[in-house]
């Protein structure tokens, strides 16, 4: 038998979970936070999935923004979100879930750079529910955006 | 400003996957994220609803080869039927893509899959360390990669399967 990932830093990631990015998808396209989905490289090998946030709900300072998921057969996965500024400059985070030896299997990467990685707990894994947390917490960055 | 929180409450009772949508699509759409079996009553709690109606709508789903389930054990685990799934994906390929363009395609995955043997150097990607490096960020690289590595040895099978079906004109078995 193969080391099982969640025990040690051993084993390996498993290919991209095509059913759960379809899955995603689906439900993404049905949000209004969301302007547009792609899958990279195509519909027929989903392996990430872009989802472009609608900047016009952002105050005028912030040009773009976007979520890049991958999820993993093996029930890890990884949100970068990314907004781009006026001045060029990027403010970004990532929702991660894979072994390392530095934090907690499940752990959060903060902004604005990405960089540091604090140990993060969700109430439920299931791909809907991690979604749903993203996109409330990305709905409260707007919010704390328009109050600056 | 006030800091960020990556793990909002959620303020309404329903998360905002569920909005809008009946209990069949979101069992059904439980089904579909889980990758291994676990209990209706579970997939009850992610679906809110009670967990004789997420059985009653997960037997329909196993009848329609979508679920599968497990009677070894008590109580019975569900969990997505792979295979049927598998067959659905390859079937969508195989009607919407000529032969040709899928054999061009398996082509090019097979480039792809030489670049990641020589990136790697070794032939088996379950055999590459992965997670053991100091930096973090070598760690998701090395994640992607060997993932969509793995993802395009897989969907080298995927693609052959659409051919087959493509050429027997959507079955399995040449009439």
């Amino acid at each position: 038998m193969k080391p099982d990932p969640a025990d040690s830093n051993s084993g390996s990631p498993g290919p991209p979970d095509r059913q759960t990015l379809q899955l995603l998808d689906r439900n993404l396209r049905t949000e209004a936070l969301i302007v547009e989905t792609e899958f990279d490289p195509d519909t027929y090998e989903p392996r990430l999935l872009h989802a472009l946030v609608d900047a016009g709900q952002y105050p005028e300072t912030v040009v773009a923004t976007r979520v890049d998921i991958r999820w993993f057969t093996t029930g890890d996965f990884s949100f970068h979100y990314v907004e781009t500024h006026q001045d060029d400059s990027r403010w970004e985070c990532r929702w991660d879930r894979h072994p390392n030896p530095h934090n907690a299997r499940l752990h959060f990467h903060q902004p604005p750079t990405a960089v540091e990685a604090t140990d993060l707990s969700l109430s439920s894994r299931h791909p809907l529910d991690v979604y749903s947390t993203v996109l409330d917490a990305i709905e409260g960055r707007i919010q704390s955006l328009w109050e600056d | 400003m006030t800091e960020f929180d990556p793990a909002p409450e959620p303020s309404a009772t329903e998360r905002r996957w569920q909005q809008g949508e009946d209990t069949f699509s979101r069992v059904y759409d439980v089904a579909m994220g889980i990758t291994s079996p676990i209990p209706a009553a579970k997939i009850a709690d992610i679906a809110d609803c009670s967990p004789n109606t997420a059985k009653k709508h997960l037997d329909r789903l196993v009848d329609m080869g979508i679920v599968s389930v497990s009677r070894d054990g008590r109580p019975m685990q569900y969990e997505r039927n792979e295979g049927y799934l598998e067959w659905q994906d390859a079937s969508r390929i195989a009607d919407e893509l000529t032969v040709e363009e899928i054999i061009n395609r398996v082509g090019e995955l097979e480039e792809e899959r030489a670049k990641y043997e020589d990136e790697f150097d070794a032939t088996d990607p379950t055999t590459v360390s992965v997670y053991d490096d100091d930096s973090h960020e070598t760690i998701h690289d090395r994640m992607a990669a060997v993932s969509e590595w793995r993802g395009i040895i897989r969907d080298i099978r995927l693609y052959e399967l659409a051919r087959q079906l493509a050429e027997n004109d959507g079955h399995l078995i040449p009439a």
